[in-house]
């Protein structure tokens, strides 16, 4: 009996680990063929006493489960447990690696470019790093060269051609789904010839594991990486493991050099923020563009070197992007004819853009949860954030140079993006005094939830009406510093939109009362910005 | 109208729809079937998993579902990729206090029956299980066979010098 089992399961058994899987393989056809509970029972005993390795008893997807919720530390250990172990831990642990301080950049750095440079990748990619800017080689063309010359050192590549990575909402189903693999030839293999593979299905049909490279199969992540063979040796591409990339705490890294030299490795990005960076041009932009054409969220804060031509690029080759923020004065040198190409391109796909200007709005930008957190504490302690009175004297002199940028073409960009970005969630423009008016909000449509006009001066209650109508859904709108706006506006809001649960506003200027809060019957937490006291006051009416 | 559901064992447990509706399989078979619902069988579960299972659901039955966790992915505050993500209620530690056999049983039921956050829980719970042991006790507690080859254990730990904490 057992024998037949072993013998249906012919995928398995070419597995190195042929012995556990088949052992799993034949408890789970056992189980699923009985249905009496006696025998049931009698092989759930049986297998809690022969295999209690979690790696046969949980699902997969369990199993992935588990790992994420590990801290780095651990999943390195759980890493050297075994084979099985190794290649279903190295997605997560290469997940996101720089999130730790402790981490040790240059020590990944020297690891990833080792594991590339022995396919061959690393010598053209180099080389072709810098002739490709500006001249659109091809990644594809990239690896052909690749492929050709890791000849020569009697390499084998399989290129799985980075597919489209579907919805752009399914994060993380995708671990081991477009990953190249490179097999250092052993012994075996060393005849074969060097092939260049264009798409997934053509790739070596005979080969046992090249079924993980289908983007088509219905569950990617449940098929682990593991080595066909005992005698070929895999080294897996870790660069290519990486999604997210967050130097938000790491600016003194950051440099044009550096990230040249990284983002080639890191195909399937998916994430990339970077904050007030040491030294960031457009040309990383523009390598990021070849090589990261996946890339969802794209954040840079205070990189005032960004040009329109860096960002073009950008928004050119990475379709997919959901969140793009420019703030802090990223946007700083930006054409209004950039913003517009922004709205053409990512129509179908942005939903969360932040342009304001200014630091101070960050917290409240893009995570709203955490500044509900925040704000609530203020009430009782000083504000740990540098005070407002200070933010809005410095805000003052940066309007003077977004305006001469964004201001010649600037309200018709805006409106762009309002009437093509249907799917926009969040929206960010405080202190673009000159790019928001009344008109501008009538245009805004109905998924928005989260609004930031603090600053735009020229608002008035008629825009907030226009607002009230457009979009319904409205959660959370910050009109600090909006002095034309009165109670006739705050009033419309109640009435239409039914979901509006947070209010943000300065207490000097404003000219709303308190009495207009009863049109929110159903609460609504109301930050106010202090301006003597420097810290904020909220309150839940 | 109760609803009974049937363990393996074919002990039977009345539970109140509320309470079964936390499942969202039973959820589903609930709503096809009506009012006139027969006892639902669930022969991959043992009585005491079923009961542990029930415990919860009736301790968590009038939780609110979040309309607005459409969007959280974007516009919540970023997670951290790497490390526990967030930590239990204090019902929830005790709950979840069992030996590591039935804990399994515990996550299997819930992703059986479609329990979101009994599922993420037992995760948590074997992720803590995890948490601060050495590769050794991990592969004495799991039963985790060793099965590299010469010279990988090293060369992975070389490759991952980055990971580990000076």
């Amino acid at each position: 009996m057992m024998a037949e089992l072993l013998a249906k399961d012919d995928t398995n058994t070419k597995d190195t680990v042929s012995n556990e899987i088949s052992t799993t393989a034949m408890n789970e056809n056992l189980e699923n063929t009985s249905c009496t509970p006696v025998l049931n029972l009698a092989l759930r005993t049986f297998r809690r006493f022969t295999t209690s390795d979690i790696y046969d008893t949980l699902p997969p997807e369990i199993l992935d489960q588990i790992l994420q919720c590990l801290d780095l530390t651990t999943q390195f250990r759980c890493a050297t447990l075994s084979k099985r172990w190794y290649y279903r831990v190295i997605p997560h642990l290469w997940y996101a690696p720089w999130v730790m301080y402790y981490i040790s950049w240059m020590k990944l750095l020297q690891t990833i470019s080792r594991n590339s440079s022995e396919a061959g990748l690393l010598k053209t990619v180099q080389s072709a790093d810098m002739s490709s800017i500006g001249s659109n080689i091809h990644p594809q063309r990239q690896q052909q060269i690749s492929s050709i010359s890791s000849e020569r050192h009697g390499h084998i590549l399989h290129a799985a051609e980075n597919q489209r990575q579907g919805q752009a909402w399914d994060k993380g189903a995708s671990f081991n789904s477009s990953m190249r693999v490179v097999l250092t030839t052993g012994t075996t293999t060393g005849a074969q010839p060097t092939r260049f593979v264009d798409k997934p299905t053509q790739a070596f049909p005979h080969h046992t594991h090249s079924q993980h490279h289908h983007q088509q199969h219905p569950q990617p992540v449940s098929k682990p990486f593991l080595p066909s063979s005992g005698d070929v040796y895999v080294r897996p591409p870790y660069g290519s493991l990486i999604r997210v990339l967050d130097f938000s705490h790491l600016y003194y890294i950051i440099s044009d050099k550096f990230l040249t030299n990284l983002f080639p490795h890191t195909p399937n990005l998916l994430e990339l923020i970077i904050n007030a960076p040491k030294q960031l041009s457009d040309t990383s932009l523009l390598t990021l563009a070849e090589s990261c054409q996946h890339l969802r969220r794209f954040e840079l804060l205070n990189c005032t070197k960004i040009t329109d031509k860096g960002l073009q690029a950008v928004l050119t080759h990475c379709s997919d992007l959901h969140t793009v923020v420019l703030s802090n004065g990223t946007a700083q040198y930006l054409s209004g004819t950039c913003l517009q190409m922004l709205a053409h391109q990512l129509a179908q796909t942005l939903r969360v853009l932040n342009i304001a200007s200014t630091g101070g709005t960050k917290t409240t930008s893009l995570s709203s949860s955490s500044s509900t957190a925040l704000s609530s504490n203020a009430s009782a302690s000083p504000s740990p954030l540098p005070s407002p009175k200070l933010d809005s004297d410095h805000d003052n002199d940066e309007h003077e140079q977004d305006n001469t940028n964004l201001d010649a073409t600037s309200t018709p960009s805006l409106k762009a993006i309002a009437l093509h970005c249907k799917h926009l969630v969040s929206l960010n423009i405080s202190h673009q005094r000159h790019l928001v008016s009344d008109k501008l909000l009538s245009h805004l449509s109905e998924p928005l939830q989260l609004l930031h006009i603090a600053y735009c001066t020229d608002v008035t209650d008629r825009g907030l009406i226009n607002l009230s109508e457009a979009c319904p859904n409205l959660h959370e709108l910050d009109i600090t510093g909006l002095t034309l706006v009165t109670d006739k506006g705050i009033r419309q809001i109640g009435r239409r939109c039914t979901q509006f649960r947070k209010l943000v506003l300065d207490d000097k200027y404003s000219h709303v009362t308190e009495i207009v809060l009863r049109c929110f019957p159903w609460g609504v937490e109301v930050v106010q910005h202090r301006m003597l006291l420097g810290g904020r006051n909220s309150r839940i009416f | 109208m109760p609803i009974i559901l049937q363990a393996y064992d074919d002990k039977e447990f009345k539970v109140d729809k509320q309470t079964a509706e936390r499942s969202l399989v039973l959820k589903s078979m609930i709503e096809r079937a009506g009012d006139s619902i027969a006892p639902i069988p669930l022969p991959k579960l043992s009585s005491l998993v079923l009961e542990k299972v029930i415990m919860f659901c009736k301790h968590h039955k009038a939780d609110q579902v979040d309309k607005s966790k459409d969007y959280e992915d974007i516009l919540g505050p970023r997670k951290m990729r790497n490390g526990l993500i967030r930590d239990m209620d204090e019902w929830d530690k005790e709950f979840i206090k069992v030996d590591k056999d039935l804990l399994m049983d515990i996550v299997m039921a819930a992703n059986f029956l479609d329990i979101k956050n009994l599922l993420d829980i037992g995760c948590l719970a074997i992720a803590y299980m995890l948490t601060g042991k050495t590769p050794e006790e991990i592969r004495a507690t799991f039963g985790i066979p060793k099965d590299f080859a010469p010279g990988e254990e090293e060369r992975i730990e070389q490759e991952h010098a980055w990971a580990l904490r000076p």
